[in-house]
């Protein structure tokens, strides 16, 4: 298996190699076969990998591969090692299976764009980014790979980059994910010069002899990170802008996958979080706000990707309240199931969009369930698993995370989960029920997608279905059997979670059903023409709590505040006398060039006064 | 009547396969050329020597993986050491492009090729020069043959001109080189380095108006500082620096990349094991010597190079500049810093010869071709040349990734771990100074072209290669940096050669 597992970098990387070399002389046709065929070897080898870790004992399912000594930092040599075990093939398999289902998707859905090929090398490149991101054995290629989603983020955010909302919408997604980017290096940078090293297994290992204090601001500074790659509040204001981007890149990049990297990260250094349970208390709290939060701006949302996108920036709260309760296994469980039905609600989006030829407004929808039908079912199926309806994917992934917190005594962090799972159901329905159900609103000539875009519908539609039966309340659990022998090997276990919480789980069924059942009042049964919600409430969601405002006043405002203040210090002061420094050093050039005479005389009588100098210089000296 | 019995001197060859192979292909090569018609079968001449120097280079390379190494032959006066080996190897890969450069140009002859194998053998002879004498003919030989092939486009003034430049001064600079020379051999009685420096360990400092032994130790100190003097002209170090500008503007293009590389590695050599093993055990103060040079050759080749419109000017005052790094890093005077020196040639030599070899092509021999100007809108008639450029001006730059921050940055590390807070400092500012330099030719690569310039010519498919090559070079070398380092190492095991039994 050794040297293996590198080729599922590589052929994405070739990839996108190739697609961006003779993307503009290929078909469209040859290109698809290039992205996706890349990303499904990718994923062929993911499953090899897989069948190898699962055939070791628990204990030793690790693959490492050393591929070579990419520096020497002092006396520490940097691998570019790759290091897979059960937390990151998992995600492995979700990055390459639902990667390319949803390079398949866009295969129908960029059709039309004269950008196919970038569009595809930029995918591939983000695949590549991503599994670096994953399978890195040391923080220095997580690295390396958490910037190079980022930047291929950035490419696809603005990929329609003629359109100015799409480029800001990119410069703002860029910008906040520095902020976590700079956070991150900072981390790796605080945990190099204390351990002197940045492999895993040794960092895990000595982390504890760190004092308190750097341990927390490690903690804390891999936090901040993650917050600003899995948008958690407040550094969540770029992910719903994120939307401008087409939608396969939003169901890739901004549901399923990059935005996990976050919950990734936290899972992964976990040994870290252990240590600092302060900074994990913080975490699972920002994250049960998170989740509340962007779930109240979901219901006041009119366009049918940005309610969407709260979605996520709701789920992905789920996830950091598990992850900062230690709750592991369930965190990624969400991260799995989520992957699944989020992808899948993309998609459908994405279908119903181009149905529509572009439209996004849901209030300019309605009575598509008979136009497209094949979108309509699988749009219910991801709208039932998110919003927790047994036997679908989502009711099982959540439940596990809010009847753990209720059982961990955590009934704080379980109310706020709980009720945003009845927001959830309910902002969900809505968007059905407006979307899909009552009469047309304006007129259309609404047509079902092609095969090679309702194939992956439908393969994401099982699995939304049927993936919560990793784990089955009260009995097995398939994935913490999978991930805590592995987890044991890099710390302490955390604390086991606790039997299925039938309470919890009742009450969340009850929450959820309520929730379904106020949207099919408002929405559902009259299919109102109009949003029939109003008020100040109403419109304080709707402006998504004026956080875009308040960060304007409070950071960009002053900002730029300042920026105007120091550009006139700048040119009055600084810059004049930058540019006297400027002009005194082209200066001393352009006054030294008469020594360059030409003469070879004077540069002889320089050479020798310069021999002078040299034999005073020794023989002077006192 | 006794006549003193001569003994010749054991000879290990193999030892010397390298310059053995140059010296004979130079002989085939203006042997062949009696029967050959002029202008016919030049580039048969020039695949020739391009095959004696890939011979040469491979030797070499088996002398750096075998065991032989270090080892000294001729009765001591040659050391063959890693150092040596890989700085030779350097040498090399700036005549093989010397010679693919030269294939289709006027310049072109079988003098010229002979010419250039006969100078990269002086240079090959002076890195590992362990004598005084060898040391001084290894200059020669080097110089001579470039005065020489500085003059080779006799259509040109310009050319002569610079031939003219180079030879005065040069013979100028042989001749304090010499003297300090003699003076050194004044001190120790002896030629061998081993012996001057035992010599110079056991003199005293000295100062005209100190106190001390006035004489033998005054005479050890004019001795070094004319050899730096002799050298630092070699190694374009200010103030000894002037012929440089005129001369890479005047000579002909694939001369200047030659010596710009070629040169400066010999120069580096001769002096790092001069410090390694001479100075170091002395009593004068070279490092104070040096470090004036190095802050002197440093500011004024950066600032210098800013007002430059020609683009082989700003390479000249970039050499000049360059060498002032090599100059700092020797004061540290550990076998680290020489490795960190070494490393930086290596990346130096890389991204110069880059530089050149694009120049050259550009140009297509024609003296507006070197403008800055005629490099607007670059990109957009020749991409990948353009961008092949902007690596290697990125990376004289000492932009990250690319190879030259990293010679840049073991440069600093060697003059931070050996104290040397001013020095580093200067090479700080130096590098911020160059991003000016470096930077105007990048924005008018890049910048949209003139709708009247003349179209480009075409580029050989040897040029091509090698400019592709060096600019793959440059990219890997900065992203795998430890490749070369692990090599480097291997280069810092010089020193005092006591132990080495001679051959």
């Amino acid at each position: 298996m050794h040297s293996v597992i590198v080729l599922a970098l590589v052929f994405p990387a070739l990839g996108a190699l190739v697609a961006a070399w003779l993307g503009p002389r290929l078909s469209h046709r040859q290109i698809t076969w290039i992205g996706v065929g890349a990303v499904a070897l990718s994923f062929l080898v993911a499953v090899a990998a897989f069948v190898r870790l699962a055939s070791l004992p628990p204990a030793h399912r690790l693959i490492q591969d050393t591929l070579f000594i990419w520096n020497r930092a002092g006396a520490t040599p940097i691998h570019f090692s790759l290091l897979v075990d059960p937390i990151s093939i998992l995600f492995m398999l979700v990055i390459t299976g639902v990667g390319a289902l949803i390079h398949l998707y866009s295969a129908g859905y960029m059709d039309d764009d004269e950008g196919f090929g970038r569009f595809f090398w930029q995918m591939n490149l983000f695949i590549v980014a991503m599994l670096l991101l994953v399978m890195a054995g040391n923080f220095f290629f997580l690295l390396v790979g958490w910037a190079g989603v980022g930047l291929a983020s950035y490419f696809l955010i603005g990929f329609w980059y003629t359109r100015p909302t799409a480029v800001a919408a990119a410069k703002k997604a860029f910008v906040v994910n520095v902020v976590g980017d700079v956070a991150l290096t900072l981390a790796i940078f605080l945990l190099f010069v204390n351990l002197g090293h940045v492999s895993y297994q040794t960092v895990f290992r000595q982390f504890a002899i760190l004092p308190i204090a750097t341990r927390d601001l490690v903690a804390a500074l891999l936090f901040v990170a993650a917050a600003a790659k899995s948008a958690q509040f407040p550094l969540h204001i770029w992910l719903p802008d994120a939307m401008e981007g087409p939608t396969p890149v939003s169901a890739l990049i901004h549901a399923a996958t990059m935005v996990t990297a976050g919950v990734y990260l936290v899972a992964r250094a976990f040994p870290i979080f252990g240590l600092a349970p302060g900074v994990a208390t913080t975490i699972a709290w920002i994250g049960g706000f998170t989740a509340l939060f962007a779930a109240t701006i979901a219901i006041a949302q009119d366009d049918i990707k940005r309610v969407l996108a709260y979605s996520t920036v709701s789920q992905l709260g789920y996830m950091f309240m598990a992850v900062g309760t230690a709750a592991y296994a369930a965190g990624v469980f969400h991260f799995l199931t989520h992957a699944f039905f989020k992808a899948l609600l993309f998609l459908a989006a994405g279908s119903v969009i181009h149905a529509l030829s572009g439209e996004q407004d849901m209030w300019k929808m309605g009575g598509l369930r008979r136009a497209i039908p094949l979108t309509a079912a699988t749009f219910l199926v991801g709208t039932l698993a998110i919003s927790g309806i047994p036997p679908f994917a989502g009711f099982f992934s959540k439940d596990e995370i809010l009847g753990g917190l209720l059982s961990g005594g955590q009934v704080g962090l379980w109310a706020i989960g709980t009720v945003a799972a009845g927001l959830t159901a309910f902002y969900m329905f809505r968007l059905y029920f407006v979307v899909f159900g009552g009469s047309a609103r304006t007129k259309s000539h609404a047509h079902e997608s092609p095969a090679v875009m309702t194939v992956p519908l439908v393969v994401l539609a099982v699995l939304s279905t049927v993936g919560g039966f990793l784990v089955l309340p009260g009995g097995y659990n398939l994935i913490e059997s999978w991930l805590l022998p592995a987890l044991s090997r890099f710390g302490p276990i955390p604390p086991l979670p606790p039997p299925t919480n039938w309470g919890a789980m009742a009450v969340a069924l009850v929450v959820a059903l309520a929730g379904v059942g106020s949207a099919w009042a408002l929405y559902g049964r009259k299919a109102p023409a109009v949003e029939p919600l109003h008020g100040p409430v109403y419109r304080f969601l709707k402006g998504k709590w004026y956080i875009d405002e308040l960060g304007d006043w409070l950071i960009v405002r002053p900002v730029l505040w300042l920026g105007s203040v120091l550009e006139r210090f700048d040119r009055k002061a600084l810059d004049s006398g930058f540019n006297q420094i400027g002009h005194l050093v082209a200066g001393w050039g352009e006054s030294l060039r008469p020594t360059q005479s030409g003469y070879v005389r004077r540069y002889a009588l320089s050479f020798a006064v310069g021999v002078m100098l040299v034999v005073a210089f020794l023989s002077l000296r006192p | 009547m006794n006549l003193p019995l001569i003994v010749p001197p054991q000879v290990a060859f193999s030892l010397i396969s390298p310059d053995l192979a140059l010296l004979v292909t130079s002989v085939v090569i203006l042997a062949v050329a009696l029967f050959l018609a002029p202008e016919q079968g030049i580039r048969w001449l020039a695949w020739l020597a391009a095959a004696g120097i890939l011979v040469a280079a491979g030797s070499d390379v088996i002398l750096l993986l075998g065991s032989q190494l270090p080892a000294t032959t001729f009765s001591g006066s040659l050391v063959m050491d890693p150092l040596a080996e890989v700085l030779d190897l350097v040498i090399l890969a700036a005549a093989l492009l010397a010679v693919l450069l030269a294939a289709n140009r006027p310049e072109a002859s079988p003098d010229y090729l002979a010419l250039t194998l006969w100078s990269a053998i002086g240079m090959m002879v002076l890195v590992s020069a362990h004598d005084l004498i060898v040391l001084f003919l290894a200059v020669e030989v080097l110089s001579l043959p470039l005065y020489i092939l500085c003059a080779f486009r006799p259509d040109r003034p310009t050319s002569l001109e610079a031939a003219v430049k180079y030879f005065l001064l040069g013979a100028f600079s042989s001749g304090f080189l010499l003297y300090g020379l003699a003076l050194l051999f004044g001190v120790s009685g002896g030629t061998n380095l081993t012996q001057v420096a035992a010599a110079l360990a056991t003199v005293g400092s000295a100062s005209l108006f100190g106190h001390g032994a006035i004489g033998t130790a005054l005479i050890a100190e004019v001795g070094i500082g004319l050899v730096v003097v002799g050298l630092g002209f070699k190694l374009a170090a200010v103030p000894f620096h002037q012929w440089v500008p005129d001369v890479y503007e005047g000579a002909p293009t694939s001369v200047v990349t030659f010596m710009s590389v070629g040169t400066k590695v010999a120069a580096f050599g001769v002096l790092a094991r001069l410090v390694d093993t001479v100075f170091v055990g002395s009593a004068v103060d070279w490092q104070g010597l040096l470090s004036a040079l190095a802050v002197a050759t440093i500011l004024a080749g950066a600032v210098l190079a800013i007002p430059q419109q020609n683009f082989k000017r700003l390479l000249g005052y970039s050499g000049i500049l360059n060498a002032g790094y090599l100059v700092a890093v020797l004061v540290v005077g550990s076998q680290a810093a020489t490795a960190a020196g070494v490393y930086f040639l290596v990346t130096y030599a890389l991204m110069n010869l880059g530089a050149f070899a694009v120049i050259s092509a550009v140009s297509g021999g024609e003296m507006e071709g070197v403008m800055i100007r005629r490099y607007r809108g670059l990109f957009y008639q020749q991409p990948w040349t353009a961008v092949a450029m902007a690596v290697f001006l990125l990376s004289l730059a000492s932009i990250p990734p690319l190879a030259g921050f990293f010679g840049k940055l073991f440069i600093l590390q060697a003059l931070i771990s050996g104290h040397q807070l001013v020095l580093a400092l200067t090479v700080v500012a130096g590098t911020a100074i160059t991003l000016i330099v470096y930077g105007r030719p990048l924005l008018a690569m890049f910048s949209p072209p003139d709708p009247d310039s003349p179209p480009l010519p075409k580029m050989p498919m040897a040029v091509a290669t090698a400019i592709g090559c060096l600019a793959v070079a440059v990219v890997a070398v900065g992203l795998v940096p430890g490749a070369i380092v692990g090599l480097v190492h291997g280069v810092s095991q010089i020193g005092p050669l006591s132990g080495i039994s001679g051959r």
